[in-house]
């Protein structure tokens, strides 16, 4: 019972991460409509960004997490300025190669740079701290901290988006962009607003993976796939559906794992497959109002 | 810099406007003074909408110029055109399926920045709209998707109202409404442009007229003061009876 206690734990925990990589893909994907398919590198190259901060100034992932973050927004802003909005984004296919291709240069730039070694962010003892609430129930605290993380990013997300001026600008945007042009709505600023909130979830994300996991140049394609995974079975632009969906890919890994630890990865792909089919909307369609 | 109040508050001036070899407006004059309504009439095609869009800095036109308030906006966009003061209610209302009826209002004000206090006002105008204020934008009926969009445009509080078509596929008694309030706003002091392809609806709502025929301007005069006969022939062109 207690095995079953701590599957289910660690599954909803692990989605808390999960989620994490997959909200900056919602809103790029549900609300920008851009597939962005450098999103997994892009995490695994901020989060080198972060072992260089950590390395040269020997601090804490989290006190890096500080200097990282006004980064990644400058970058994002500047990825949208000089990329995305020279891009023709009437053809959604120019968009997601100019993506792919800044995929291959980010893998090849990080292997010239730092070599196919696996690397890690060193968070400590808090890595090791761990509590147990009943008996033969463990919880990590890491992990915990990760989803309570999550769950106040997304409700951040959710009041921006449902709650202030901003939010009702990227909705519509999100509806139809030339409607939104149209009665008067400033589509550029909106855009770089909304890829700046982006950078802020893949900022987090980078630091959280690279605590938890280790990571190489080609991680990137990994977490690009268990992201997409979580925005399809949550619902496009739905970021508490990212947050369930999340849940359901680390419960599906972590039952896939105690029955034999190679099926982890192939257990959470196979419950996103079974979804799909039964619900290819998603699990939860987007809210309105 | 100082208004001049005896100014029209919008100038057109030999506008040019192409869809590749197709020519939509085709030299364009007209002026929109303070506390006025002014219609602009013609068939399907005449060039009306292809004039509000070209004023409102959604199509860019080739040749012309625009004046409001004396100063020039050619070629500015249309948030800017939204920020200087003058809003639009788009042909076919463009409603946002994923905003509920309130958040589809407020989106003016996330154009032109004003207060949402102006909210309470639209609500005001049209209190059916309250009522259903929490309801997806595009589940009322086509009369209060209407409203809205008059509404949204209100909360930008415009000068100048550009409205494209507003009685398209309604009921008599809504476009009544409408036209009402169309009629306050005058009163409270705004200037409206109205597209329409119902003439005498039109005619009776404004003060002034144009009227388009493949992008020209084939008749124009004070609205109390047309001749059907007249309209109809720079309405359709050639003889009719």
């Amino acid at each position: 019972m207690t095995d079953i206690a701590n599957v289910v734990i660690q599954g909803v925990l692990l989605g808390g991460l999960f989620a994490i990589y997959a909200l900056g893909l919602s809103l790029v994907f549900g609300v920008l409509r851009i597939v962005n398919i450098a999103h997994g590198d892009v995490l695994v190259l901020v989060a080198y960004v972060a072992l260089v901060i950590c390395d040269s100034f020997s601090i804490s992932p989290f006190l890096a997490l500080l200097a990282l973050i006004p980064l990644a927004l400058l970058g994002g802003f500047a990825f949208q300025v000089g990329v995305f909005e020279r891009v023709d984004r009437r053809d959604p296919l120019v968009p997601m190669l100019v993506a792919f291709g800044f995929a291959v240069v980010i893998q090849n730039g990080l292997l010239l740079l730092f070599g196919t070694n696996p690397r890690k962010l060193d968070a400590g003892a808090i890595e090791q701290l761990g509590v147990s609430p009943f008996p033969g129930i463990n919880v990590s605290v890491l992990a915990v901290m990760i989803l309570v993380i999550a769950i106040v990013l997304i409700a951040i997300f959710q009041a921006i988006l449902y709650r202030s001026r901003f939010g009702i600008r990227v909705r519509a945007v999100s509806d139809s962009e030339e409607n939104a042009r149209l009665i008067g709505v400033d589509i550029t600023a909106t855009f770089r607003k909304a890829f700046m909130m982006v950078m802020l979830t893949v900022a987090v994300g980078a630091v959280l993976m690279g605590i938890k996991t280790n990571f190489d140049p080609f991680s990137g394609a990994s977490r690009l796939l268990i992201a997409f995974e979580v925005v399809v079975i949550g619902g496009l632009g739905n970021l508490w559906g990212t947050l369930a969906a999340g849940i359901v890919i680390g419960l599906a890994q972590m039952v896939g794992a105690s029955i034999d630890v190679s099926y982890q990865t192939l257990a959470g792909h196979l419950v996103f497959l079974v979804i799909l089919l039964i619900r290819p909307q998603g699990l939860f369609p987007k809210v309105v109002g | 810099m100082t208004t001049d109040a005896s100014r029209p508050l919008l100038e057109v001036s030999d506008l040019h406007l192409r869809y590749g070899g197709l020519r939509a407006l085709d030299g364009v004059s007209l002026t929109v003074n303070r506390r006025e309504t002014v219609a602009v009439l013609g068939a399907n095609g005449a060039g009306k909408s292809s004039l509000i869009k070209a004023i409102y800095g959604v199509e860019p036109f080739s040749a012309g110029q625009i004046l409001f308030d004396g100063v020039a906006v050619s070629g500015r966009s249309p948030n800017q055109m939204a920020r200087a003061g003058i809003g639009l209610v788009p042909e076919g209302r463009k409603i946002f399926p994923s905003l509920s009826v309130e958040e589809n209002i407020r989106l003016g004000a996330a154009i032109g920045g004003h207060d949402s206090a102006d909210v309470d006002r639209v609500f005001e105008i049209f209190p059916e709209l309250k009522e259903r204020r929490h309801v997806q934008g595009t589940l009322v009926s086509g009369g209060q998707q209407q409203m809205i969009a008059i509404g949204r445009a209100l909360m930008a509080r415009p000068r100048l109202l550009l409205c494209d078509e507003i009685s398209l596929g309604l009921a008599p008694t809504v476009v009544d409404r409408l036209y009402d309030v169309i009629g306050d706003l005058v009163a409270e002091g705004m200037a409206v442009l109205i597209v329409e392809q119902e003439t005498n609806r039109a005619l009776k709502s404004s003060e002034r007229y144009y009227c388009l025929l493949e992008g020209r301007v084939t008749a124009q005069g004070r609205s109390a003061e047309a001749d059907q006969d007249e309209i109809t022939r720079a309405y359709f062109g050639g003889d009719h009876d």
